[in-house]
């Protein structure tokens, strides 16, 4: 019988979930990665010239290292979580023949916007030989080639080989720092510490192109990407900006100092403050070893039990399942950073005077640990959103972060020297108490989220 | 009360056919519009999705306008407004029993709770929080043992094509004609609930049967469920959803529809059985051009017998059953030529098995192909017509051949049997045109032909009875004036006050 006909085939077709079941398994985690990173390596140039340099060279080489990592690290906000989820989308597929295409598409953009800004600020900014420029530059170029291959390599859970990557790579810099800095003083170390962070960037280079060897075309995929993922690319810059901007604001803060000529910081905030984030790390571990396994392997099961057609009973079931895991997740990582928070808290004299630091630094230290207990609790909160894809919860928690980081600092500033620190607590406490109620919010009503919302054979915009 | 102005005389609402997709239904709407030239159409065409289609006829001049409803669209927004919610909680009941056995008053339930909140729209009703959750409670009261994947997504479509048609305008007609219930037969019931004009359908194959069997053989629709084992837990599942929402929305057009008109008596069975009215059942069968083909005469060259089936060379033709019952034949007819006239080229496969049937029998001298060609040419050189099929609506090839005094051995299937033998009410009675064999059945159909090709007089008569059956029941003119004089009648209908009060 031709002619009445009701398409209901066609309708077989949307009988999965397709790619809406994405496995958005990369961990935001990896941003507060190089973060944790810079710290380390700023404590550690601080070590090794110690004995090598003067009391004034001392300095030139930290505020290089420092404006290096704050401008790469900002480049790369966008660039690495749109990757990450670009290549997690593709890695979840299958179709991985485009991530060397991907990886050039981010490194040469990032080296782009680098180079441009970089010559025009190491060219003529402050006061430096011609040879610390040259070297100043080309570490800029290398760190922020390392953020984004250091995020490809972790999205692929690779995380041995980023580890060993950055082990041979500081190792041999800290090796050449010796003969280097005796020679060449300031310049030498610098070029000690760059030499080791291109091979770190080359090992993590070589490590994805042995796991995916395949041609690479232009760029014009990548950029795809940042279109299509525009959200994660706002939260990117704006999350990776939000964690320097309290620093930034203290640099042109009454208190603050000048090097080389014409760079501001403020070295006791700075030094309180990095000391304090580094409290996260247990947190990190813990999530990256127990939680986010354990997480995964529920929010795999919630997705399969759609996709193979569960009940709403068993789909119910697995939602409080979830919602059980991610209470548990936040219960530890909270216990734990309390426990550290509390120790550090008490023990900051000690701590501050055992690494040389000056008495003004206890409270902003002490601040920032109590900062840093709920900057772990946010982070958690974001990798939560991003495993879920609620995009845009995700961009206006980054968003609120760095706006009121800015703000509070600079009233911080306003009310007076006694008062630093107060602005990261105040927009660390603010903005995660934001991101919980915005991801409980999505989460409670995930299946709504996930069948409708989120549903990309629906996409609601 | 102002009296409307209206937009055309007929608005004729079409689903998934004319004037986008060719076939016998499409041809027959399009000879209807031409056939009333004196009358203005306005179409409502209903398609799957809003995917652009081009047309596969010229709209003759007396269609006024045209309006396309895409039944599946997505809604890419969604507004969780409170009265949302309290719209969703009361449509409940009037939807989940339009899924299950829906009656006309409860799309009339469903239309006057949307105009009491006419902001809402139809994303509101997709997509929002509290249609979500209606969503589950639905599921809850109907096949909670069933995959809610799926369900959430047959939902959608069932009802997202409901929604898509309340909110599409429609054209101010005198009378509306539904060309299938389903859909195109929910937008008759809207239009009659909202207009207070009558309404007409016509079905030609029977929209909730052909949906049956698309469902039956739709495999992502079963669910993987142990079997349930005691019979009083039958367990109903997502096929048992997808039909009962189509026999329901039948049933709401059936009890829209002024006139039910169909083409044969046994389709009127399958229209009570979805509850249609019987004092409303009407049959009008398709015509052919009578007048025109009864002027082909008798080739009068000398040539041996000749039988022929035209169809297209596809498996519900069983043109294999048409192949053995030559093969059978030969044996009392040696000389008996047999062709098939109508396109080879649909199902290759089905063609090629076929032409190794005739040479595995042997009858390549006596057995023919002839693709695609014009009847008139032939039917003077054909002494009888057979159709194997397996199924048939109302063959037109019975009453073409019939106008040319060809008799026919047919299978029992579809209208075959009214065609050859006459309705049971015939008045006055015309006798036999041909005869009807069971359907798979070389031996009965062999024997059949034999008996006509065998004695001329017998084929005179036959030939005889089911020209004057053709000139009477199936012509093409008189089935155009009844058309006709039905589409005057509602025209001039009055508008029913109460239901425009509605």
């Amino acid at each position: 019988m031709a002619g009445i006909g009701f398409a209901l085939r066609r309708l077989a077709q949307r009988d999965s979930f397709g790619s809406s079941v994405q496995a958005y398994g990369y961990a935001l985690m990896i941003s507060g990665g190089p973060w944790m990173f810079t710290v380390a390596a700023l404590a550690g140039a601080g070590w090794f010239s110690r004995d090598l340099l003067t009391i004034e060279a001392q300095p030139r080489f930290s505020i290089i290292i420092i404006y290096n990592f704050a401008a790469s690290l900002v480049a790369a906000g966008p660039l690495v979580l749109v990757a990450t989820r670009d290549l997690a989308d593709r890695i979840y597929a299958k179709n991985v023949a485009d991530v060397p295409t991907l990886l050039f598409g981010a490194l040469g953009t990032i080296s782009a916007v680098l180079a441009v800004t970089g010559l025009a600020f190491w060219g003529w900014v402050g006061d430096l030989t011609i040879g610390e420029r040259a070297v100043a530059y080309a570490n800029l170029l290398i760190v922020g080639g390392i953020w984004i291959a250091s995020a490809f390599l972790s999205a692929t859970k690779s995380f041995v080989a980023v580890s060993v990557s950055f082990a041979v790579g500081m190792g041999l810099a800290l090796l050449l720092s010796g003969p280097l800095g005796a020679r060449l003083g300031a310049v030498g170390i610098l070029l000690a510490m760059t030499i080791g962070l291109a091979v770190v960037l080359y090992s993590l280079l070589a490590c994805i192109l042995a796991i995916y060897p395949d041609p690479v075309a232009g760029p014009a995929l990548f950029w795809a990407g940042l279109r299509r993922y525009w959200e994660y690319a706002v939260a990117g810059l704006a999350y990776n900006a939000a964690t320097w901007v309290d620093k930034w604001i203290m640099w042109l803060s009454p208190g603050h100092t000048t090097f080389i000529g014409s760079l501001p910081a403020h070295p006791a905030y700075d030094a309180a403050m990095f000391l304090a984030i580094l409290s996260v790390l247990p947190s990190m571990a813990l999530f990256l070893i127990a939680i986010e396994t354990r997480f995964y392997e529920i929010y795999l099961e919630f997705y399969h039990g759609i996709a193979a057609h569960a009940t709403l009973a068993q789909l119910k079931a697995l939602h409080r399942k979830l919602v059980a895991g991610l209470t548990e997740g936040i219960r530890s990582i909270a216990i734990l950073q309390a426990v550290i928070c509390y120790t550090g808290v008490v023990a900051a004299p000690v701590l501050i005077d055992l690494l040389g630091g000056g008495l003004e630094m206890i409270p902003i230290f002490r601040l920032g640990l109590l900062g840093a207990m709920f900057h772990a609790l946010l982070l958690f909160a974001l990798v939560v959103m991003s495993y879920f894809d609620l995009r845009r919860p995700l961009l206006a928690v980054c968003v609120l972060f760095f706006v009121s980081n800015a703000a509070f600092t600079w009233i911080s500033v306003v009310a007076g020297p006694s008062y630093s620190g107060y602005g990261y607590f105040a927009s660390a406490l603010v903005t995660t108490l934001f991101a919980y109620v915005l991801a409980a919010r999505n989460i409670k009503q995930l299946l709504y989220v996930t069948f409708v919302t989120n549903n990309c054979m629906i996409r609601i915009r | 009360m102002n009296s409307p102005t209206y937009d055309c005389d007929v608005c004729l609402i079409l689903e998934g056919a004319y004037p986008y997709v060719p076939g016998g239904v499409s041809s027959w709407a399009h000879d209807l519009i031409k056939a009333h030239a004196d009358l203005r159409f306005h179409l409502v065409v209903l398609c799957a999705d809003s995917a652009p289609r081009n047309l596969c006829f010229e709209l003759p001049e007396n269609v006024v306008g045209m309006a396309t409803i895409a039944l599946q669209q997505e809604e890419k927004s969604v507004r969780n407004a409170a009265s949302t919610r309290a719209l969703m909680a009361a449509l409940e009941e009037p939807l989940q029993r339009l899924l299950c056995a829906g009656s006309l008053a409860d799309l009339y339930e469903l239309l006057r709770l949307l105009r009491a909140h006419p902001a809402t729209c139809r994303a509101d009703l997709l997509n929002s929080q509290a249609s979500f959750e209606l969503v589950q409670r639905m599921y809850l009261r109907t096949v909670p043992g069933s995959s809610f994947l799926r369900y959430f997504w047959s939902w959608r479509s069932l009802l997202g094509g409901l929604f898509s048609l309340l909110f599409a305008p429609l054209p101010q007609a005198r009378v509306y004609h539904a060309i299938s219930t389903g859909y195109a037969g929910l937008v008759l019931a809207r239009a009659t609930l909202e207009t207070g004009r009558p309404g007409l359908l016509t079905e030609h194959g029977i929209y909730t049967n052909e949906r049956r069997i698309e469902i039956m053989m739709a495999n992502w629709l079963a669910d993987d469920l142990p079997p349930s084992l005691g019979v009083d837990h039958a367990r109903r599942d997502l096929r048992n959803v997808w039909n009962d929402a189509f026999s329901s929305y039948s049933r709401i057009c059936y009890q829209a529809a002024s006139r039910i008109i169909t083409l044969y008596k046994g389709n009127q069975l399958l229209q009570m059985r979805d509850g249609a009215p019987p004092e409303r059942l009407m049959i009008i069968a398709n015509g052919v051009d009578a007048d025109g083909l009864s002027r082909i005469s008798v080739d009068p060259a000398p040539r041996p017998p000749t039988v022929a089936l035209i169809g297209r060379v596809v498996p519900i033709k069983d043109v294999k059953t048409f192949i053995r019952a030559i093969a059978l034949l030969r044996v009392t007819v040696p000389d008996v030529q047999a062709l098939v006239l109508g396109p080879a080229d649909e199902d290759p496969g089905y063609m090629a098995e076929c032409q190794s049937m005739v040479a595995h029998l042997g009858l390549q001298e006596a057995f023919h192909f002839l693709g695609k060609v014009r009847l008139a040419d032939h039917l003077g050189r054909i002494d009888v017509v057979t159709l194997t099929s397996i199924s048939e609506a109302q063959p037109l090839v019975l009453l073409e051949a019939g106008a040319a005094r060809v008799p026919s051995v047919a299978t029992d299937v579809g209208s075959c049997r009214e065609i050859i033998d006459g309705r049971a009410d015939e008045q006055p009675s015309l006798g036999p045109g041909g005869r009807v064999v069971p359907p798979g059945n070389p031996a009965e159909t062999a024997r059949a032909l034999a008996q006509i090709l065998k004695d001329p007089t017998l084929r005179l008569r036959y030939g005889e009875s089911i020209q004057r059956r053709v000139t009477l029941h199936y012509n093409k003119n008189v089935i155009d004036r009844i058309y006709g004089d039905l589409y005057r009648e509602y025209i001039q209908m009055p508008d029913s006050s109460q239901r425009r009060a509605a």
